[in-house]
């Protein structure tokens, strides 16, 4: 009989699990059972699940058992997991987009990154909750989702961030030792502040979009969260994998090689607007992180060029998002969602003229070069994740958060398609978590973890 | 969200295309809900507008991320 408690199960991350396993200590079968007990007690009184899998997780855990007996066991073998409900599952399992009207919504097969992780002998758990059309059609609050608001799992009467909120929420109650979710604009490394667990955005094209939801062709990335940087590295080790089926994949494989950065000392860019605009023990927090960062290489205060980051993020999405949802929004299904501003907004969208977008489009070549100049100094940009703590769950955006909804690093970052990571650095008074995140160069992803690791286990040997 | 006279009269055109399109899916309580964010899409594009593009400005009509050279 096993000695794994629940308990047990609920701190450990991805390389312990994955070591119990190969040690026999545990087994597949008894993962999933805990992993699902973790779900319906933790994560569904967050509403952080859509749809749990108990028939596929079993069918694969049995799978996985095969492997570990026969020594093909990789560093998922055997783990469950959760995918954000915008990744398409075949078998019956329904992928609904997070939005009513598409609650019975099917699929033939799997998204890529679904299959990859099937391959690698991960277990899919449960489809996890995220704000309705990932926050496509411009919502202002909280409860936008078929599964009502994500809450916190550090205060369920805060806002667990989105449009992940299910697979941040999952791994930071514990009920998950990892999990999918999808970024166009801050919706991976948000909820990952917010939830105190780490969260990472790839490089745009790094990762295979096959069989995820648009929203926005030119912006959307998927990335792992987990509760180590090395453990969302070993996710985005399988994941990062180049695919035929996806036009904008960019061939390239990822690799995590930590121990060829052991020594590296790298330059670290502060982007002094973005701890200045944050709330006050935010902006305090990180700059306790960063102080550690001065162990690790050079640290030096960073302006970004004055340019309009934020509207052409929107102006972009906005416009694609109108052609994505196109007959969604003319079929009137708009009219469905659970926010009420979700069920207008759309319409506007289509005003947005040609012209508009590809000067948008042409300010974005523009940004896509300062941030190269920029990053040409320094290797990484450094900033708080999030300039506010998880926000009120009954409140709507524009008075909880103000004008400081999003960073301008977010949105100068994202059009450039470059990876993030955000790892959790302190916790508020209230007990809150606090994010930091750090961007990297393209294609950078595995320098970038390196040093995100590096930094953790700084801040993990002060604690 | 505060909309001026000046905003309100600029999104006109645009909400009726909007409403002879729609009809009833945008009703009088929905109005000021698109009113609101024709607004705010017009004062995005305000604020785009205000860089001066020059000739090297080309749209990034196939976005393909790439690394920098280093300055080390």
């Amino acid at each position: 009989m096993s000695e794994l408690t629940l308990e047990k199960y609920l701190v450990a991350g991805v390389e312990e699990l994955g070591s119990w396993l190969r040690n026999g200590q545990t087994s597949p079968q008894e993962l999933v059972e805990l992993a699902l007990t973790a779900l319906k007690e933790r994560a569904e009184p967050l509403n952080a699940v859509v749809n749990l899998a108990p028939e596929r997780a079993r069918v694969e855990a049995a799978r996985a058992t095969e492997s570990l007996k026969s020594n093909r066991a990789g560093p998922l073998t055997g783990l469950p997991y959760g995918a954000k409900d915008l990744l398409a599952t075949g078998g019956g399992l329904p992928t609904t987009w997070g939005a009513a009207p598409l609650r019975e919504q099917q699929f033939d097969e799997d998204a890529t990154v679904l299959r990859l992780l099937q391959n690698s002998g991960a277990v899919l758990t449960a489809k996890l909750a995220m704000v309705e059309l990932a926050g496509g059609m411009g919502y202002n609050q909280p409860n936008a989702s078929l599964t009502g608001p994500g809450k916190n799992p550090w205060n369920p009467e805060r806002w667990s961030g989105g449009s992940s909120s299910g697979s941040a929420a999952a791994v930071g109650c514990g009920a998950l030792p990892f999990a999918l979710g999808s970024e166009t604009w801050g919706s991976i490394l948000s909820p990952a502040s917010y939830c105190g667990v780490v969260g990472v955005r790839p490089t745009y094209g790094l990762v295979s979009r096959h069989g995820a939801m648009a929203l926005s062709w030119s912006l959307d990335k998927i990335g792992p969260y987990a509760r180590s940087v090395s453990d969302a590295a070993q996710v985005l080790q399988v994941i990062g994998q180049p695919d035929r089926a996806d036009p904008t994949s960019s061939g390239r494989e990822f690799f995590f090689r930590p121990h060829m950065f052991t020594n590296h000392r790298w330059r670290f860019g502060i982007v002094e607007a973005e701890v200045e605009n944050a709330e006050g023990e935010v902006g305090q927090t990180v700059e306790a992180a960063i102080g550690h960062l001065e162990k690790i290489g050079t640290v030096k205060k960073i302006s970004l060029a004055a340019l309009p980051y934020a509207e052409v993020a929107r102006i972009m999405i906005y416009a694609e998002a109108s052609a994505a949802f196109e007959d969604f929004i003319e079929a009137g299904q708009v009219s469905g969602l659970t926010a009420p501003e979700d069920r207008v907004n759309p319409y506007s969208f289509e005003t947005i003229l040609a012209k508009d977008y590809i000067r948008a489009l042409r300010v974005r070549h523009r940004i896509v070069t300062h941030l190269s100049e920029v990053l040409a100094e320094v290797d990484f940009l450094v900033a708080p994740t999030t300039a506010t703590t998880a926000v009120p769950i009954d409140q709507p955006f524009n008075l909880s958060m103000g004008q400081r909804r999003m960073t301008q690093l977010s949105a100068a970052s994202n059009l450039a398609g470059l990876p993030a990571v955000s790892l959790p650095v302190g916790f508020s008074r209230q007990g809150l978590p606090v994010g930091m995140q750090l961007v990297g160069d393209a294609f950078g992803d595995e320098g970038l973890l390196a040093a995100a690791s590096r930094l953790e286990k700084l801040l993990n040997d002060t604690k | 969200m505060e909309i001026s006279e000046e905003d309100r009269a600029a999104v006109e055109p645009q909400l009726q295309i909007l409403k002879a399109k729609y009809g009833d899916k945008i009703g009088p309580e929905a109005e000021k809900e698109v009113i609101e964010r024709l607004v705010d899409i017009k004062q995005r594009l305000e604020a785009i507008r205000k860089v001066a593009l020059t000739a090297d400005d080309e749209p990034l009509l196939h976005f393909a991320p790439r690394p920098v050279r280093r300055n080390e």
